[in-house]
C-alpha cells in the first residue's frame, strides 16, 4: 500500500471511530425515564 | 379530533434501545459485501472522499429529518408516511399518498430479504458440520452456492428444500420478534445483536488483517498489498461521474435513509427524545462497521488470497459471489477455518436479521396505526403475505423475479421516498419549523449550515440521482431488453403484477382510513 493509501485509510478510521466515541459517551449519559409514557387523543 | 379513544403508544425503553436498532437497521449485508466490491472497484481510497461528502451532504442530514418526521408522527398516533404527511400538510388530500412509497419500499424488499437472511443462517450452519468442505474450487463453491438457492440443479442439491427449511427458520425468528413488540422484541434482539455483530466484525478484521501472507510462493499476495487494493488512491476515479454516483448510492442504501423504516421506529419515541444525537450516533456506528470492520475483511481477505488481479474479477462479479463463494473457499484454507467461517456467516445473518426486522416495522405501523388493528394482527397479517410472496419467489428466483423486486424497491422507490420526505421538511413544513421541531430535546446543536444543505443541497442531490438513474436503466429495465428468455419475461411481468397488488392495496387502506376518520381535517395554521 502506499503512502496515500495509509493516510486515507487511517485518517478515515481516526475520524470514524472519534465520532463513534464522541456520539457514544454524551448519549450514554443522557437517560429516559421508563416511566414516562404519554398518552394521547386521536 | 374526530375520535375520543385514548390509545398509548408503545415506546423504546432506553435511549441506547433506539439507536442500537437504528444501527440495526442500517447494518446489513451491504456493508460487509457491497461497500468493499464498490471502493475497491471505484478509485480505492479516492472513493472515500464523495462518500464522505455524501454521508455529510445527504446521509446525515436525511437521517435527522427521517427521525424528526418520525417523533412528529408518533405525537399525532402516525408513524409512517401516509399520516405524517398528511398532518404536515395541514390536511391537503393529497399529501397522505405521496406517504405509500415510504411503505411500499420497506415492505418488498422483506419479501426477498429474510429468504437472502435464510442463506446466511444455512451457510454459518453449513460451516460447522463442513457442509461445503467438499467444495474446494471456485466453480464447486458456485454450484454448491446455485444449488442451494434453486438457481439450479446439481450434484449438491436436487431441490429447494434446505433453502425453505432455513427461510422458514428465519421467517419465524422474525415473525417472533415483531410479535414481541419494539420494547419487547426489537430493542432486546438489537441490544443482544449489535454487540455480537461487533465483536464477531472486530475478530473476523484481525484475523485478516494478520493473514501476512498466505501463499509464500506468491509474495506480492499478501496483506499490505491487498489493503493497498482497497485504500491506494487513483485521484483520475474522481473526474469520473459513475464514481460519485456509485459512492452516493452506497451511502444512501448503506445508511437505509428514506425508506420509512427510521421514521416508524422513531414513532415510538416520547416528545421529549432527543433525535439529534441519537441519529447521528446510529449513523456513525453504520459507518465504523461499514468503513473500518466491513473494509478490512472480505475483499481484503480476496486480494491477499487470490492477487489483486483476481480480486478485482471477484468485486466485479457482484455482492454473493465475494460473501457466499469467495470467503467460504478463503476459509477453508486457514488454520480453525470452519469457526471462522461460521463467525463470517453469524455475523452476515445478525446484520441480515436486525435489519429484516426494521423492514417489517413500517408495515405493522401502519396496519396498527390506520386501521386499529392490535399488534397480534398486524403480524399475522404481514407474516401471511410476507410468506406468500417469498413463496413465489423461492421457486421463480431463476428467472429473475427477485432482482426485479430489488430494483424497484432497493433501487427506484427509496430514492423517490426521500426526495418526497425531504420535500415535505422543508418546503411544506418549512426550514425554520422544521428545525424547531428537530432540536426540540436535542442533546447536540445542528450546525446552521445544514439548514442550507437540507433546503437546497440534500433535494438537488436526490433529484440528480434520480434523473441519472431513470435516463440510463430506467427504460431498458422498463423493457425488459436485456431478458432474452420468453418464460423469464412471464415471471417478471408476474413479479410486477405481485409489486402492483402491493401498491394498490397500501392506497386502498389510505383510503379505508380516510373514510373511517383517520386523516381528519386539520384547522388552517396548526399541524
Amino acid at each position: 500500500m502506499n503512502l496515500g493509501g495509509w493516510i486515507l485509510m487511517l485518517s478515515s478510521w481516526a475520524v470514524l471511530i472519534w465520532l463513534m466515541y464522541y456520539c457514544y459517551s454524551k448519549a450514554l449519559r443522557l437517560k429516559i425515564d421508563p416511566d414516562d409514557v404519554h398518552k394521547q387523543s386521536l | 379530533m374526530t375520535q375520543s379513544n385514548t390509545k398509548v403508544r408503545e415506546n423504546w425503553g432506553s435511549r441506547i434501545g433506539v439507536i442500537l436498532a437504528v444501527a440495526g437497521s442500517a447494518v446489513g449485508l451491504g456493508n460487509f459485501l457491497r461497500f468493499p466490491t464498490q471502493a475497491a472497484v471505484n478509485g480505492g481510497g479516492a472513493f472515500m472522499i464523495p462518500y464522505l461528502l455524501a454521508m455529510i451532504l445527504l446521509g446525515i442530514p436525511l437521517a435527522w429529518v427521517e427521525w424528526t418526521l418520525g417523533r412528529y408522527g408518533g405525537q399525532h398516533s402516525h408513524g409512517t408516511g401516509p399520516g405524517v404527511y398528511h398532518r404536515l400538510a395541514k390536511g391537503r388530500p393529497w399529501a397522505k399518498y405521496l406517504g405509500i412509497a415510504a411503505i411500499f419500499a420497506p415492505t418488498v424488499i422483506t419479501f426477498y430479504y429474510v429468504y437472502i437472511e435464510g442463506w446466511t443462517l444455512a451457510f454459518s450452519y453449513y460451516s460447522l458440520t463442513g457442509g461445503f468442505k467438499d467444495a474446494i474450487a471456485a466453480n464447486e463453491m458456485s454450484s454448491f452456492f446455485s444449488g442451494f438457492i434453486g438457481a439450479e440443479s446439481n450434484s449438491y442439491f436436487h431441490n429447494h428444500t434446505p433453502a425453505i427449511v432455513f427461510f422458514l427458520i428465519v421467517f419465524v425468528i422474525n415473525y417472533f420478534v415483531m410479535y414481541k413488540g419494539i420494547q419487547g422484541g426489537i430493542e432486546k434482539l438489537t441490544r443482544i445483536g449489535m454487540p455480537i455483530l461487533i465483536v464477531c466484525g472486530i475478530l473476523l478484521a484481525i484475523r485478516v488483517l494478520t493473514l501476512g501472507t498466505p501463499d509464500p510462493a506468491f509474495p506480492d499476495r499478501n496483506v499490505t498489498n491487498a489493503l493497498g487494493f482497497m485504500w491506494n488512491p487513483n485521484w483520475s476515479a474522481l473526474s469520473d461521474v459513475k464514481v460519485w454516483l456509485a459512492a452516493t448510492g452506497q451511502i444512501f442504501f448503506s445508511l437505509s435513509v428514506g425508506m420509512g423504516c427510521i421514521m416508524a421506529y422513531a414513532s415510538y419515541l416520547r416528545k421529549d427524545d432527543d433525535v439529534v444525537l441519537s441519529s447521528l450516533t446510529a449513523t456513525t456506528t453504520n459507518q465504523f462497521v461499514e468503513v473500518v470492520l466491513g473494509g478490512s475483511i472480505g475483499i481484503v481477505a480476496a486480494a491477499a488470497f487470490y492477487g489483486v488481479a483476481q480480486a478485482q474479477s471477484i468485486a466485479s462479479s457482484g455482492s454473493f459471489s465475494l460473501g457466499f463463494i469467495t470467503m467460504p473457499l478463503i476459509f477453508e484454507q486457514i488454520p480453525f477455518g470452519g469457526f471462522f467461517a461460521f463467525v463470517w456467516f453469524l455475523l452476515l445473518f445478525i446484520a441480515g436479521v436486525t435489519s429484516s426486522v426494521s423492514l417489517i416495522q413500517p408495515a405493522i405501523t401502519f396496519l396498527k396505526d390506520e386501521l386499529d388493528l392490535s399488534q397480534n394482527q398486524a403480524v399475522t397479517i404481514m407474516g401471511i403475505v410476507n410468506f406468500l410472496v417469498t413463496a413465489f419467489l423461492v421457486f421463480t428466483i431463476q428467472w429473475g423475479t427477485l432482482d426485479e423486486m430489488d430494483f424497484w424497491a432497493a433501487t427506484v422507490c427509496p430514492v423517490v421516498a426521500a426526495t418526497i420526505m425531504v420535500f415535505f421538511f422543508s418546503y411544506v413544513l418549512g426550514i425554520k419549523q422544521g428545525f424547531a421541531e428537530m432540536e426540540h430535546g436535542a442533546a447536540i446543536q445542528v450546525p446552521r449550515i445544514f439548514r442550507f444543505v437540507l433546503k437546497y443541497i440534500t433535494p438537488t442531490y436526490l433529484v440528480v440521482l434520480l434523473v441519472i438513474w431513470i435516463s440510463t436503466e430506467w427504460w431498458s429495465v422498463v423493457t425488459l431488453e436485456k431478458v432474452a428468455d420468453s418464460a423469464a419475461r412471464n415471471w417478471i411481468w408476474g413479479a410486477r403484477a405481485i409489486l402492483a397488488a402491493v401498491a394498490v392495496t397500501i392506497g386502498w387502506i389510505v383510503v379505508h382510513a380516510n373514510r373511517a376518520g383517520k386523516f381528519p381535517q386539520i384547522t388552517e395554521g396548526k399541524r
